[in-house]
């Protein structure tokens, strides 16, 4: 047994738990939990900082090898699924606005990662309470998948929003830049609770940064099981440069 | 015995004055000719007494008309943490007159200044070197911030075009200028960005010529834009905060208000519908000793601007000295981001799993 693992999440962690759940081959590697904050959540009404707390209780494994926890993630998609009535670009380094061009209510950056940290103040602070309720974890961060650009795709399964399908797509350059920003304010998240960042695998992008069609759910926001497998792999591969890294650290002293 | 003094009103004698007795009774404003309704579409400008005009009529229920606002899906507290809604536009603190003749130039495309951006004072991206405290933050790039630019300057030309009236605090006339084209910085390079090199921007302490001339411009230029406009100019109680003159900053503060008011009288005898109200004289009277200055013997206190602001409400509105507070308004929550945050919800509830 390479160790085990808590993961910690909302819906993202579905498709993580639906490749774990018909895996072959990982027998005898990892030992993973999973502890669904929306289920939870449901049983318990909890302030972000009780969150810990209720987790551990939950657990068969106190105390796990690795936590990983994947918090919400789905704000970029609240913004950017379809075209907002005061249709919006937001700022962005190398064109100055994304998408580029007169015509949109204009956001800057700075702005737009208050909002970001405005709307995760509560996830925030459940996040810090869940590392915080395993301190002998080593700590990794998955991020969410990114958007789906093929608006064919959501039209054939808006499921909860085909009362909003009329509004249309949103501009890619802002559903990109949308992700791009949710993206960095959980990294840094991450980097303050010393947790590794696991950024979604090289494979399922597109050249521009969306999900590939092959890991669409089928629902307009979530990867499937194939991109549940590929990240499994990807939060394994970060355990194990870890225990590597500990493994050489150990040897040095 | 007859002297020219006979049968002047009280207001013109000192010792007629209530607020000799009574400060609270103080009452320095002359004949007003204009009256604003609550449909007035008021835009505020000036330095940063002109920010206490601006809140007290946005929570007096007049028309505090915010040309740029942020998007509905940002929260109030962000917005204004971002300083939306401070002032009809994002301008920030226009602190001399030479300042608003700037702005209005650079809005509408007359003036535009080499000097783009500097750098931030964390290191990171950069600011507007004519707003520079604007955003916390600041932004990104020069790319973001000409987007940014563009869209405040087609907010204040929107707030200038469809106002009905506009209440400037003029504030300074110590500036920092810009050697090669005679750009006015609002604070020197180096405080909030930038950084600060004699060989490119030098002091100038605008004389009431200067500020005449700045301000006589902007007001034709205003009212060019708008033949109807009412104008209110206030001169800011606020003292300098620092003087680059090499005397007493008390000093400095003199001649500077001395400049400004003067200059906010030559305006009122030389525009039609522009009148001068005296927040300045109140604020600094004699009456009140001081009792309306914090404790720094600079910012003003909330009493103060509270007997400002009756006097305000008294002289120029239907109301007459109606100066109750109305309720701010309840935070309008963007509908269409609360319903896809529902969804959002829902199709995350749907692909909940449970783990019993």
């Amino acid at each position: 047994m390479s160790g085990s693992i808590l993961i910690v999440g909302h819906s993202h962690i579905r498709c993580l738990m639906e490749a774990w759940n018909k895996r072959a081959g990982y027998e005898g590697e990892y030992d993973v939990e999973f502890v669904d904050l929306i289920w939870l959540e449901r049983q318990e009404k909890l302030a972000g900082r009780q969150v810990g707390d209720a987790v551990k209780r939950r657990v068969r494994n106190p105390s796990p090898n690795y936590i990983c926890q994947c918090v919400n993630g789905n704000f970029h998609n609240v913004l950017g699924i379809v075209e907002n009535p005061v249709p919006f670009s937001v700022g962005e380094e190398n064109y100055g606005s994304a998408p580029v061009g007169n015509g949109r209510w204009f956001i800057p950056s700075s702005v737009m990662m208050d909002v970001f940290q405005a709307r995760f103040e509560r996830a925030c602070k459940a996040i810090e309470s869940v590392f915080a309720a395993f301190p002998e974890s080593t700590r990794l961060y998955l991020n969410p998948p990114p958007p789906v650009a093929d608006w064919e795709h959501i039209k054939a399964y808006p499921g909860v929003f085909s009362d909003n399908i009329h509004l249309g797509p949103a501009p890619n350059d802002l559903k990109i830049r949308l992700y791009e920003l949710q993206t960095a304010y959980f990294e840094n998240v991450a980097r303050v609770q010393a947790a590794s960042f696991i950024r979604a695998a090289p494979e399922t992008l597109t050249s521009d940064g969306f999900l590939r069609a092959d890991y669409y759910n089928a629902d307009p926001t979530h990867g499937n099981m194939r991109y549940g497998q590929v990240m499994l792999e990807e939060i394994f591969k970060n355990a194990q440069k870890f225990r590597r890294l500990t493994r050489v650290s150990e040897s040095l002293t | 015995m007859k002297h020219p003094y006979v049968g002047l009103p009280d207001r013109q004698f000192w010792k007629k004055e209530p607020g000799i007795q009574d400060a609270y009774l103080l009452d320095p404003v002359g004949p007003v000719t204009m009256t604003l309704t609550r449909q007035d579409r008021i835009v505020t400008a000036g330095s940063c007494f002109a920010q206490h005009v601006a809140r007290f009529l946005s929570q007096s229920g007049y028309n505090h008309y915010i040309a740029e606002r942020a998007h509905p899906i940002v929260p109030a507290r962000v917005a204004q943490t971002h300083n939306y809604g401070l002032f009809s536009a994002r301008y920030g603190n226009i602190y001399t007159a030479r300042q608003l003749k700037q702005l209005l130039q650079r809005a509408y495309g007359e003036f535009d200044p080499c000097e783009i951006s500097w750098q931030s004072p964390h290191g990171e991206g950069v600011v507007d070197p004519f707003r520079p405290q604007i955003q916390p933050g600041g932004f990104l790039g020069e790319s973001e911030l000409l987007a940014d630019r563009s869209h405040h300057f087609s907010c204040i030309r929107e707030a200038l075009e469809n106002m009905d009236v506009f209440i400037f605090t003029l504030g300074l006339t110590e500036a920092w200028v810009d050697r090669r084209d005679g750009a006015v910085f609002p604070i020197a390079p180096g405080i909030a960005g930038g950084q600060y090199d004699p060989g490119t921007v030098a002091f100038q302490n605008f004389d009431e010529e200067e500020t005449w001339e700045d301000l006589r411009f902007s007001l034709e230029f205003l009212r060019w834009i708008n033949p109807c406009l009412k104008i209110i100019l206030t001169v800011s109680p606020v003292p300098l905060n620092a003087t680059y003159e090499n005397r007493h900053v008390l000093v400095s503060t003199a001649w500077s208000k001395a400049v400004l008011r003067i200059v906010a009288e030559k305006a009122m005898r030389a525009f039609d519908d522009c009148v001068y109200f005296p927040s300045y004289e109140l604020i600094t009277s004699p009456h009140v000793m001081g009792q309306y200055y914090e404790n720094d013997r600079r910012e003003v206190r909330e009493a103060g601007v509270s007997h400002v602001m009756a006097l305000f409400m008294a002289h120029f509105t239907e109301g007459g000295g109606c100066s109750s507070r109305v309720p701010p308004e309840p935070v309008a929550v963007d509908s269409h981001l609360a319903e896809m945050e529902r969804k959002i919800e829902v199709l995350c509830d749907e692909a909940a799993i449970t783990n019993e």
